[in-house]
C-alpha cells in the first residue's frame, strides 16, 4: 500500500467520528484506490503519476470522511434505554412501597439501591461495548460461564436445596448459547455437533442447580435459535441439510423435556386443580387464587375469609419476589397488575420485534436470545400470579436484585445490538499500534 | 458507475469517486440496495438493488418526469405578461 494512499485515508478516518465504523467505511475506498492506479499504469502511466490521477479522482480527503460520516453514525436508542430506566426504578418504587411495615421481608435498602445502580451500570457498559467482541471470544465466554456455573454449584450459598446463584447464572445461559452458536459460524459440520452438545453441559447445570425454568427457558430459545442459525446456513453446510439436521436434534431434545413433564405430572395436575392438594401442590396455587378473588379494579382486596385474620403477606409465599404480581393486585388492584405487566409485555414484544428484523445475522441471534428468555420468563411469570403453579418464575425486574441486575443487562445486549445495526457482522481485529521512532539530526 | 454516470450524460455528470461510497452505503441502510463481499487481498463488494430499490426507483423518476415536463411546458409556452 503506498504511502501516500495511507496518508489519505488516514486523513478520511480523522472526520469519521466513530471509529468503530472506520474499518469498514474506509476498506472500499482503499481497494478502489489501488485498482484504480493499476488502471492507470495499464493506461502507460508512471506509478507516481497514476497514485496522484487515483487520489485526484477519488477527490478531497477530508470532504470523503466528512460524508461517510454523515452516514455512519451509532443508531442511538436512547428512548428504550430511558423506558427502561423509568421501569426499573418504578419496579424498585413498588418493592419498598407494597412491602414496608414488613421489616424482614422487605428489600435491603442499601443494597437493592446498589442492585439499581449496578444494572443500570451493567444496561450501559454492554449497550456500548462492540458486541461483536463476544463472537470473537465465543469460545471463551462459553467456557467461562461453565466454570462459573459449576463453581457457585460447589461453593455458593445453597437455600432450600438449591444453588442460589447457580439458579440466577443459569437465567443468562440462553444469551450464552446464543453467543456459543454466532462463534460457530462457517465451521460446517463440526460446528453444527458442537453446537449441539455444547448445549449439554449447559442443561446439565441447570439440572443440578436444580432450576427447570431454567432449564426450559434454556431448550426452549436455544433451540429457536439452533433453527433459526441453520435455517441462515450459518454453519455452511448448506440450509437443507443444516436445518434438517437442527430440526433432528431439537425433536431428540423433546424427548427429555417429555420426561420432565412426565415427573413433573403431579405438579402440572395441582397447577390446573389446586383443590386436588390444597395443603400440597396445590397450596401455592390455591392462596393466590383465593386473595386473587377479592381483588378490586382499584385499592386493595380483602383478605379471603378462609385465612380468618392472617395478613396476606402471612397467606402467599413468595409475595415479595417471584409472586409480586399478585401482591400488586390485591394491595393496588387489577389496574396496577395490568400496568405492570403490560409494560414488561410491551417491552419485551417490542424488542423482540426489532431483534428479528436485524440486519447483522449474529446480532439477530444474540438480541433475540436475550430478548426471548425475558419475554417467555414474564409470560411464565404473568400465568404463576393468576394462580397456575408449575415450577416458580422469576418476573423481570421485579423478583429481586439479582433478576434486576440479570434483566438489565440482557437488555443492554439487545439496545447494543440495534445501536450498531449498520456495522458489517464480522469486526476486523483492531490494527496493533504502530510507533515511529524518530531520529533527529542535530 | 461513476464512468457510466459520465458516459450516459455526456460528462454533464462528472462526479469524485469519493462521493459514490456514502451514497451506497446510506442507500444500503434504508433497504434500497443490498451488497455482498467477496474476500481476498483486495476485497470487493457488489451491489444490487433491491424490490424496495426498485419501488423507490420508479417513484423517484415518475416524480422526474412530471417535473421535468412542468419545466419544459413552462419554457415553451412563449412570452407571458407579469
Amino acid at each position: 500500500m503506498p504511502e501516500r494512499f495511507n496518508e489519505y485515508l488516514d486523513q478520511a478516518a480523522r472526520s469519521i467520528r466513530w471509529r468503530r465504523a472506520r474499518p469498514f467505511a474506509l476498506r472500499e475506498l482503499r481497494t478502489h484506490l489501488l485498482e484504480q492506479k493499476d488502471a492507470f499504469m495499464e493506461e502507460g502511466m508512471s506509478e507516481p503519476a497514476a497514485e496522484e490521477a487515483a487520489l485526484r479522482d477519488m477527490g478531497e480527503a477530508e470532504a470523503v470522511g466528512k460524508a461517510l460520516d454523515g452516514v455512519h453514525r451509532p443508531r442511538e436508542q436512547w428512548l428504550l434505554l430511558g423506558l427502561t430506566v423509568l421501569l426499573a426504578c418504578a419496579a424498585v418504587f413498588l418493592r419498598f412501597y407494597l412491602t414496608a411495615g414488613f421489616e424482614f421481608e422487605s428489600p435491603h435498602p442499601l443494597r437493592t439501591v446498589l442492585a439499581l445502580a449496578g444494572g443500570l451500570g451493567a444496561m450501559a457498559a454492554l449497550y456500548f461495548l462492540d458486541y461483536r467482541v463476544l463472537m470473537r471470544h465465543g469460545e471463551k465466554i462459553y467456557i467461562a460461564a461453565i466454570l462459573l456455573g459449576l463453581l457457585t454449584w460447589r461453593f455458593g450459598p445453597h437455600v432450600n436445596s438449591a444453588a442460589w446463584h447457580t439458579r440466577h447464572l443459569v437465567l443468562l445461559y440462553p444469551a450464552v448459547y446464543g453467543i456459543w452458536i454466532g462463534y460457530l459460524r462457517g465451521k460446517g459440520w463440526k460446528g453444527i455437533f458442537l453446537a449441539i452438545f455444547g448445549g449439554i453441559p449447559l442443561a446439565v447445570i441447570a439440572c443440578i442447580a436444580p432450576y427447570v425454568t431454567g432449564l426450559f427457558l434454556l431448550l426452549a430459545v436455544g433451540s429457536v435459535l439452533f433453527l433459526c442459525a441453520a435455517g441462515m446456513d450459518w454453519f455452511g453446510v448448506g440450509r437443507t441439510a443444516g436445518f434438517g439436521m437442527a430440526a433432528a436434534a431439537v425433536i431428540a431434545a423433546v424427548i427429555p423435556i417429555k420426561g420432565l413433564i412426565y415427573a413433573m405430572g403431579r405438579r402440572l395436575e395441582a397447577a390446573l386443580h389446586p383443590e386436588s392438594d390444597p395443603l400440597g401442590y396445590g397450596y401455592q396455587a390455591m392462596s393466590v387464587r383465593n386473595m386473587l378473588s377479592g381483588a378490586q379494579w382499584q385499592g386493595e382486596a380483602p383478605v379471603a375469609s378462609v385465612y380468618g385474620d392472617y395478613p396476606y403477606e402471612y397467606i402467599v409465599p413468595e409475595w415479595n419476589a417471584d409472586f409480586f404480581l399478585t401482591t400488586i393486585a390485591c394491595k393496588l388492584g387489577w389496574l396496577f397488575f395490568f400496568l405492570a405487566v403490560g409494560a414488561l409485555l410491551a417491552l419485551f414484544a417490542f424488542l423482540l420485534v426489532r431483534a428479528c428484523r436485524g440486519r447483522n445475522a449474529f446480532g439477530r441471534l444474540l438480541a433475540v436470545s436475550a430478548v426471548l428468555s425475558l419475554l417467555l420468563q414474564t409470560v411464565g411469570a404473568v400465568i404463576q400470579n393468576l394462580g397456575f403453579v408449575v415450577v416458580t418464575v422469576p418476573i423481570p425486574l421485579f423478583s429481586g436484585n439479582l433478576v434486576m441486575i440479570l434483566t438489565l443487562a440482557q437488555i443492554g445486549l439487545a439496545l447494543s445490538v440495534f445501536r450498531q445495526q449498520d456495522l458489517p457482522e464480522t469486526q476486523e481485529k483492531p490494527a496493533r499500534r504502530r510507533w515511529k521512532l524518530v531520529l533527529v539530526a542535530e | 458507475m461513476i464512468e457510466e454516470l459520465r458516459r450516459r450524460s455526456d460528462d454533464t455528470f462528472s462526479l469524485k469517486a469519493g462521493t459514490l461510497y456514502p451514497l451506497l452505503h446510506s442507500l444500503e441502510q434504508q433497504g434500497c440496495i443490498t451488497a455482498w463481499e467477496e474476500d481476498g487481498p483486495r476485497p470487493r463488494r457488489y451491489y444490487h438493488l433491491t424490490e424496495t430499490g426498485k419501488a423507490a426507483l420508479a417513484q423517484k423518476e415518475t416524480e422526474w418526469r412530471a417535473y421535468a415536463g412542468a419545466v419544459l411546458r413552462v419554457l415553451e409556452g412563449g412570452a407571458c405578461l407579469a
